[in-house]
């Protein structure tokens, strides 16, 4: 059976279901049964949805993808047989000079020997979600459990229903981790649809720096649903990227959440650059004060790619800050849509909330849509965004040119200069050139 | 919030709205409901010909296949459209050969709202269209305008003088089938204003068309026609007041501004319908579709708009900027208060080449007013070297008030440039606490504080209509915060 | 004119001022200098009727009449005037509008007519003149883009166009180089007279050399510690404020 309408993801939940039955502990079961029941009710979105007005998803529709989420060992083996020990697909996501602790999932499967796991202090948990719902069921039922579904779309509930495992972290108190995190997520050609549930928590005053690494085999056709929690306790610090490097021909839809922590802070940097289509939500619900969030994207489109971001920023409770710097160079005949929404709850105080987003679009036929947008119920706020797109300075062109150098050198020194403003504000020197490799190559 | 800013601000917003008395007119009116019969009524009533009569009609029909629309951040009780009266007009007493036959209780009411209709008083040199319940009851200065070949007079004149004008242009800009309210309006629209200015004439003064809705029960229809053509140009002014009533009234105008080669229409809103009770009962409905067609090659249509009124405005003036070269302008201030919301913002549509367009929005929300801005900016692929500017600033007066700002920009043209900011913030204590030191009370700092987040917008106004717009502001504030 | 007797303040919870004893005549220049934290800012604030500072003990009066239950804009109207530390920016009001707003309020509270259009630029340009102001700032918006200095300037300038009775400049000179202190001092000075009186919030002695004190205060801790005459800031200035108190 090929998955292709909600009929389709509906059966195949069912027919999940009866193979999973006992091995899934009571409250999750429920959950991805209200998650079905909702997918069932929202359908797909289409355009007069207004979060979806500027995202096309008929050619994810008209694809059909075979569902490939059983923890069937004969699976993973076959699999690996087909990829070889894997290492040479996962040599590009790795940060030369950088030693990281490393995660790996191939088809939305946890492969342990890819995964370098080894010398982990006592307080982390580093692995996947399914052995840490084992290990400890109270902590991950308390967040997974979180009916995020509800308020989301469908994409959101097509994923709590279908998830069977992801990625899983776990920072005690205290903890502070040098030695960067690195999630790789990696698919091959396989027509699968792959769903991955996601949890970071990091404990009171902890830090930690997460890589998240999502790719593909050069023309793999697959789906790639993520929804991430990443939680960062009381006066808890989290550095996170992740890049979205995806196959050409494949589909990535992500809903990441950041759930802050009192005196929280997190910085985070998001990229996306691969895909046919990708749509990566990204929400930060202040539900504690003094909580500080600096968001950094950069989406690079090109061919007749489709490169999505939403950004949701509630401001339920008083004094947290927020700062999102998103900017998108968008080619050829490829499509970029930024949409960042800010809500100031009423009744909170001492808001202050910033977002910025420039887009450069390179040729004809290249197109953006953004959507800045602000809904504000309190008074005591300091917001302001600011959103400006246009082409590169003809100017400064010209300006280069007439010191000799050609026009798709000069072309390439003001696009580097213009992506340069979000690569440079990277900490991480190691992941700063990769990154920086990766977006002048891609 | 420090107590005292609270009482100064509910102070200010809580003045009476002055234009709320109601005056006893003699008038005719059709029977409650709304069908084929009093369509054909009215269009009777008006000795329409046949065209508009069927296009009238065809509307009519489109309209009862259509679904009204619903907004997210602004909510009403549903209308019941079979309640409203489509037809009042005051009885003509005769046939009015010159405006000192007007009425003279109709023309003491324009009095009481600083209207004049007495050419003799050259009031600025402005000449007034005055439309009663969608009727227009007097229009001054058209012998003068007639002079320069400039048609200044009623819809309803028009189209009896002046038919193949109306059969041209009418629905050239707005198509009857364009949204809801616009394709209701094509069906029962009752009067409104028509000005043709024809080529190379600058219109030598201003033009106003000036709307109070009395009669009760009734739905307010108007329908302005403007078109410039060639090298020519036109300022026009809209003001509208009405009564203080319990229940809501609705009123849904079409505005259809046409601007051909090298023309400039220069279009100003001072509204001040009457916005609820303090509680948010009562008060007007203003749904309005507008919108401006820069035909030809550097046209120009600027859009200047003061909302202070009504329970609920949902209005988008737009561009539609079709001629190289040709530039569109939207400059607001809109002001919610008490229960008020507000909807509203700009569409600029580049299609053209070299076009150029400016949008400057000021809200201001306070008591439990929810102010929203919602604005397009759509770039066509062949609007080469397009380029937009957007500036939108909220002002919140009060923590019990919304402000919001949906502006959605879509570029398909990589020669073009768009940039939008926008703010949001409050009066600061400081800088309340700044001007009183200088001797200046609570309502007063508020007020001067106010008019300098205005400012740009106030510019953009004709003189007159400046200091009115400003007055009608501190009126409007006051009791704003609580 | 201003009897201040015995006042504590509080501000933030915290208790700044520790009962204040200070008596100015009227046509008497005083300054006022501590170090930072004494309560110099404090005391000007709750003069002018700041409202985030609480009084807890003890009254002032002003022309005989207690002015701390007068609202703020009532004591500017009967002559009490702050130039502030940090002057605050309002943008869209020009310093010509927000000027001519301001004073139209006084002459409303003191029952006279408003001021006439040209009167009132020619008042204007003769103070800007005064301060040596460019004319430029007339139709800047108050404050906005205004270096520190400007800032400082401007302050003067508003205190030249109301003309008050009671004029506390707190830390006037800070961000002044010598060229602006001497022309704000002139501004300062061409305002002293036997009606006039002037509290002048400071930290440099340098300032009253420009603007000759008739008796100085030092402020520590919440309190005053010491009187004297001039040459108690030429004493402050060698011994520091330790040395003094």
């Amino acid at each position: 059976m090929t998955l292709h309408t909600v009929q389709d993801y509906v059966s195949q939940y069912k027919s999940l279901k009866q193979s999973l039955n006992g091995s899934v502990s009571p409250w999750l079961k429920e959950l991805k049964d209200s998650a079905i029941e909702q997918f069932q009710k929202q359908g797909f979105p289409n355009k007069k949805v207004e979060e979806w007005k500027y995202t096309d998803i008929s050619s994810f529709l008209e694809s059909s993808f075979k569902p490939r989420h059983h923890e069937d060992s004969e699976r993973i083996r076959g699999d690996l047989a087909i990829f070889g020990d894997g290492k040479e697909n996962i040599e590009p996501f790795i940060f030369e000079g950088l030693d990281c602790y490393r995660v790996v999932f191939i088809n939305g499967l946890f492969s342990k020997d890819l995964s370098k796991i080894e010398d982990l202090p006592s307080q982390v948990f580093l692995g996947n979600l399914q052995e840490f719902i084992k290990c400890h069921p109270h902590i991950a039922r308390n967040y997974v459990n979180k009916k995020l579904h509800s308020k989301k779309n469908a994409f959101t509930s097509l994923n709590t229903a279908l998830f069977s495992n992801g990625a899983c972290l776990y920072v005690r108190e205290g903890q502070k981790i040098k030695k960067p995190l690195h999630f790789i997520y990696f698919s091959t050609n396989s027509n699968s649809a792959h769903y991955l549930r996601n949890l970071f928590i990091i404990g009171k005053a902890s830090k930690v720096t997460i890589l998240e690494s999502f790719g593909g085999e050069e023309n793999a056709h697959y789906f790639n649903s993520v929804v991430s929690q990443i939680v960062t306790q009381e006066q808890s610090q989290c550095e996170h990227y992740r890049f979205q490097l995806e196959g050409k021909n494949a589909f990535h839809i992500s809903d990441l959440y950041f759930e802050q922590g009192l005196k929280s802070e997190v910085r985070s940097f998001l990229f996306g650059i691969g895909g046919r289509f990708s749509r990566q939500d990204v929400n930060v619900p202040f539900t504690q004060g003094h909580a500080q969030c600096f968001l950094k994207g950069l989406l690079k489109p090109k061919g007749s790619q489709v490169i999505d971001f939403h950004t949701l920023v509630e401001h339920n409770v008083s004094n947290c800050v927020s700062d999102q710097f998103f900017k998108a160079v968008v080619e050829e005949k490829a499509q970029g849509v930024f949409d960042g929404k800010i809500i100031v709850a009423k009744g909170t105080k001492g808001t202050q909330a910033r977002q910025i987003n420039k887009n450069l679009l390179l040729s004809e036929g290249a197109q953006v849509f953004a959507k800045p947008n602000l809904e504000i119920y309190a008074d005591d706020v300091e917001c302001t965004h600011g959103s400006s797109t246009g082409q590169l300075d003809q100017k400064a062109l010209f300006y280069l040119k007439s010191r000799g150098i050609s026009e798709e050198e000069a072309r390439k020194m003001l696009i580097h200069a213009f992506v340069s403003e979000i690569i440079e504000s990277i900490p991480q020197e190691a992941v700063r050139k990769k990154i920086d490799h990766i977006v002048f190559s891609s | 919030m420090p107590q005292e800013k609270n009482v100064a601000i509910k102070k200010i917003t809580e003045q009476e709205y002055k234009y709320g008395f109601e005056t006893h007119i003699e008038s005719e009116q059709a029977p409650c409901g709304l069908n084929e019969d009093i369509i054909r009524f009215i269009s009777k009533k008006k000795k329409e010909p046949l065209f508009l009569l069927e296009w009238r009609l065809k509307a009519y029909r489109h309209w009862l296949k259509m679904e009204e629309p619903t907004w997210q951040h602004v909510k009403y009780a549903p209308i019941d459209y079979q309640k409203i009266i489509y037809y009042s007009a005051p009885k003509p007493k005769k046939e009015l050969k010159s405006l000192d036959e007007v009425d003279p209780e109709l023309r003491s009411m324009f009095q009481k709202l600083g209207i004049s209709l007495d050419e003799q008083k050259r009031f600025s040199g402005v000449a007034v269209d005055a439309v009663l319940d969608s009727v227009s009851v007097a229009t001054t200065f058209k012998k003068k305008l007639k002079e320069l070949g400039i048609i200044f007079c009623s819809f309803s004149e028009a189209v009896r003088e002046h038919p193949h004008l109306i059969e041209e242009y009418l629905g050239c800009v707005v198509p009857y089938t364009d949204n809801y309210f616009a394709t209701l309006n094509s069906a029962v629209f009752s009067d409104g204003s028509f000005c043709y200015i024809p080529k190379g004439v600058r219109c030598p003064m201003e033009l106003s068309t000036y709307f109070r809705i009395n009669a009760a029960n009734t739905g307010q229809f108007e329908r302005t026609l403007i078109i410039a053509e060639e090298g020519s140009y036109v300022s026009y002014l809209e003001g509208c007041t009405a009564p203080m009533r319990d229940e809501n009234q609705l009123h849904a105008a079409v505005v259809e501004l046409l601007a051909k080669d090298n023309a400039e229409i220069k279009y100003a809103t001072v509204q001040n319908w009457y916005p609820g009770d303090k509680e948010g009962k009562g008060g007007i409905y203003n749904f309005v579709t507008k919108r401006g067609k820069c035909a030809g090659k550097n046209s120009k249509i600027s859009w200047t708009q003061v909302e202070t009124g009504s329970a609920i405005t949902w209005k988008y003036p737009s561009c539609i900027l079709k001629g190289d070269n040709s530039v569109g302008e939207f400059y607001s201030v809109a002001l919610t208060n008490n229960y008020q919301q507000a909807d509203t913002g700009t569409k600029m549509i580049h299609i053209g080449k070299n076009t150029r367009s400016t949008i400057i929005s000021k809200g201001i929300a306070a008591g439990h007013g929810q102010n929203t801005y919602r604005g397009l900016v759509k770039i066509q692929k062949g609007a080469d070297r397009a380029q937009n500017y957007s500036q939108c600033d909220s002002l919140l007066l009060g923590s019990q008030c919304g402000a919001h700002t949906f502006p959605y920009i879509e570029s398909k043209n990589k020669t073009a440039r768009v940039e939008h900011e926008a703010t949001t913030s409050k009066i600061r204590d400081d800088q309340l606490f700044y001007c009183r030191q200088r001797g200046m009370s609570e309502e007063d700092a508020v007020s001067l504080i106010v008019n300098g987040f205005c400012k740009e917008v106030f510019r953009k106004l004709p003189m007159e209509f400046a200091v009115e717009a400003q007055k009608l502001l501190d009126v409007s504030l006051e009791g704003a915060v609580g | 004119m201003l009897v201040i007797k015995n006042l504590h303040a509080k501000v933030g919870g915290k208790e700044i001022l520790k009962g204040i004893h200070l008596e100015l005549k009227k046509g008497e220049v005083h300054a006022l200098m501590g170090p930072n934290g004494s309560g110099k800012s404090t005391l000007a604030n709750v003069l002018s009727g700041r409202e985030d500072y609480e009084v807890t003990q003890g009254e002032v009066l002003y022309e005989g009449k207690s002015l701390l239950h007068m609202a703020p804009e009532e004591r500017a109207c009967k002559g009490v005037f702050q130039s502030f530390q940090y002057p605050v920016e309002i943008p869209g009001v020009s310093v010509t509008n927000f000027l001519k707003t301001a004073v139209n309020s006084i002459k409303k509270y003191r029952g006279e007519s408003e001021i006439d259009a040209l009167d009132f630029l020619k008042l204007m340009k003769e103070k800007m003149k005064l301060l040596q102001m460019d004319e430029v700032f007339m139709s800047r918006s108050l404050n906005v883009g205004f270096s520190g200095g400007e800032k400082k300037r401007n302050e003067i300038f508003q205190m030249a166009m109301l003309e008050p009775k009671l004029s506390i400049l707190d830390e006037t000179d800070s961000g002044l180089d010598i060229d602006a202190i001497k022309i704000v001092s002139q501004g300062v000075n061409s305002l002293r007279g036997p009606h006039t009186s002037f509290l002048v919030i400071t930290h440099y002695q340098r300032l009253l050399n420009y603007i000759v004190p008739d008796k100085v205060h030092v402020l520590s801790d919440g309190k005053i510690i010491r009187s004297g005459g001039k040459d108690l800031a030429l004493l402050l200035e060698e011994k520091g404020y330790d040395g003094v108190g």
